[in-house]
């Protein structure tokens, strides 16, 4: 109950907002609205999906896009109900969408590990020796970008096993769930990744030790 | 006292750890990503075009496109899948082969039963074959060209869109509609892009972004 100028004004129940479920039905019989809401509601979800593989705004943008494209397309094969949400698929939808973009790039070869040079590797190892220490905002974007390279030296798959597993905290079976693997690939791939990291780190130690 | 590879194991979670969490966007850049202007009409656009390119791919590729779903709908049988597409390739190539490569070949030796049987054809017909030929060559380059030219439209490519900033609520994104149109090389320079002035009569493709007041909002350039 409110009160206005002294008069008791009954409130009329807010309406409910519909659930993804009903806005899923309303697009599919053909209501943009309905789109547009299920858009607004979960594009920050997307983007943060995008934001664990990606770094660059446009980068992120764009697996916004595509998942939303393809989420469009195949929604007539969302069920809905109560096992699974409609945020689960489309999560779904946008960790595969990333999946596909890091196999386009790692045929582009845009980033190699070669990429870095003398200067960044001793970077790198210096972060190695405390790996506890907080650094600062400038620090804290430089690793970023050796990160974001050192992580491109890895498969694609082997990636995304590794970030969902760490990143998102997920249990391998969850993760299985999620792209459709069974749970030995989701095993075998974060094996792979942490291969590559250690045979990194051990190349790494030499090279310091034979300076 | 920890075991030395047990010490190592660790600093390698750690490592792989901060590694990825290195490795991630800012919120910041996340939440920009998330509120970009005119993105879910972008989003809109590329549904558009995806469905397009869908429609025209319809009447070809219906079989194709089921043995696809086959192959994601049943993961046990897709031997039997990639054995059936083997044998549609494999149907294809000989259907393809005798009309294509071989019906020169064909025409000729028909000539040649007719020689035998009829003597030498006439001279006209001669020529009609030929022409017949020719006009065969012709439509077959033809198509050829054309489906070239079918790809090349496929395969555009578009620029981010650039929002016309002197409108207000420029980022508002929830009406408008886009808008194909073809503009003069020369009005790149309102936008402060560089122009060469040899081109500047040219035409360049562009999607531009209606709102509902009439007013462009954002544009971007096609190639």
């Amino acid at each position: 109950m409110a009160y206005t100028y002294g008069v008791a004004v009954l409130e009329s129940p807010e309406p409910a907002a519909p659930t993804d479920d009903e806005l899923a039905a309303a697009t599919i019989a053909g209501d943009e609205a309905a789109f547009a809401a299920l858009f607004a509601r979960h594009k920050r979800m997307v983007a943060a999906i995008g934001g664990r593989f990606f770094q660059r705004q446009e980068q992120i943008e764009e697996i916004i896009q595509m998942s939303f494209c393809q989420a469009y397309l195949a929604l007539h094969q969302y069920h809905g109900g109560q096992e699974r949400s409609f945020a689960a698929w489309l999560k779904r939808i946008a960790v595969n969408t990333c999946l596909d973009e890091l196999k386009r790039n790692a045929r582009r070869r845009e980033s190699l590990l070669s990429e870095l040079d003398e200067s960044e590797t001793e970077y790198l190892h210096k972060r190695l020796q405390a790996l506890w220490a907080k650094p600062d905002a400038e620090q804290r974007t430089i690793s970023r970008d050796l990160a974001g390279k050192l992580l491109a030296r890895l498969k694609p798959e082997d990636r995304v096993a590794l970030t969902l597993l760490y990143e998102e905290g997920w249990s391998v079976a969850e993760i299985a769930g999620l792209l459709n693997w069974t749970v030995p690939k989701v095993k075998m791939r974060a094996y792979q990744a942490r291969l590559v990291l250690r045979e990194f780190i051990k190349r790494l130690r030499q090279e310091r030790r034979e300076v | 006292m920890k075991h030395k590879a047990q010490c190592e194991a660790e600093a390698l979670e750690e490592f792989c750890r901060e590694a990825v969490q290195a490795a991630r966007a800012s919120e910041d850049e996340i939440n920009a990503a998330a509120n970009a202007p005119f993105l879910y009409q972008r989003v809109r656009a590329r549904i558009a075009s995806e469905q397009e390119r869908r429609a025209d791919a319809q009447p070809g590729g219906g079989l194709i496109a089921a043995l696809l779903a086959g192959w994601r709908l049943l993961p046990r049988a897709r031997w039997a899948f990639a054995a059936a597409a083997l044998a549609l390739f494999a149907l294809t190539l000989l259907r393809w082969s005798p009309e294509t490569a071989t019906s020169p070949g064909k025409s000729d030796s028909g000539a040649a039963e007719q020689l035998a049987h009829n003597g030498p054809a006439p001279a006209s017909t001669e020529v009609s074959g030929v022409r017949q030929l020719d006009a065969a060559k012709a439509a077959q380059s033809r198509g050829r060209r054309m489906a070239r030219r079918s790809h090349v439209e496929e395969t555009e490519t578009a620029t981010e869109f650039l929002p016309l900033t002197y409108v207000a609520h420029a980022d508002d994104e929830g009406s408008g509609q886009i808008v194909r149109v073809n503009l003069p090389r020369e009005s790149l320079f309102a936008l402060g892009l560089p122009v060469s002035a040899e081109r500047a009569g040219e035409l360049v493709k562009a999607d531009v972004i209606v709102g509902d007041d009439g007013l462009a909002r954002a544009i971007r350039f096609i190639r």
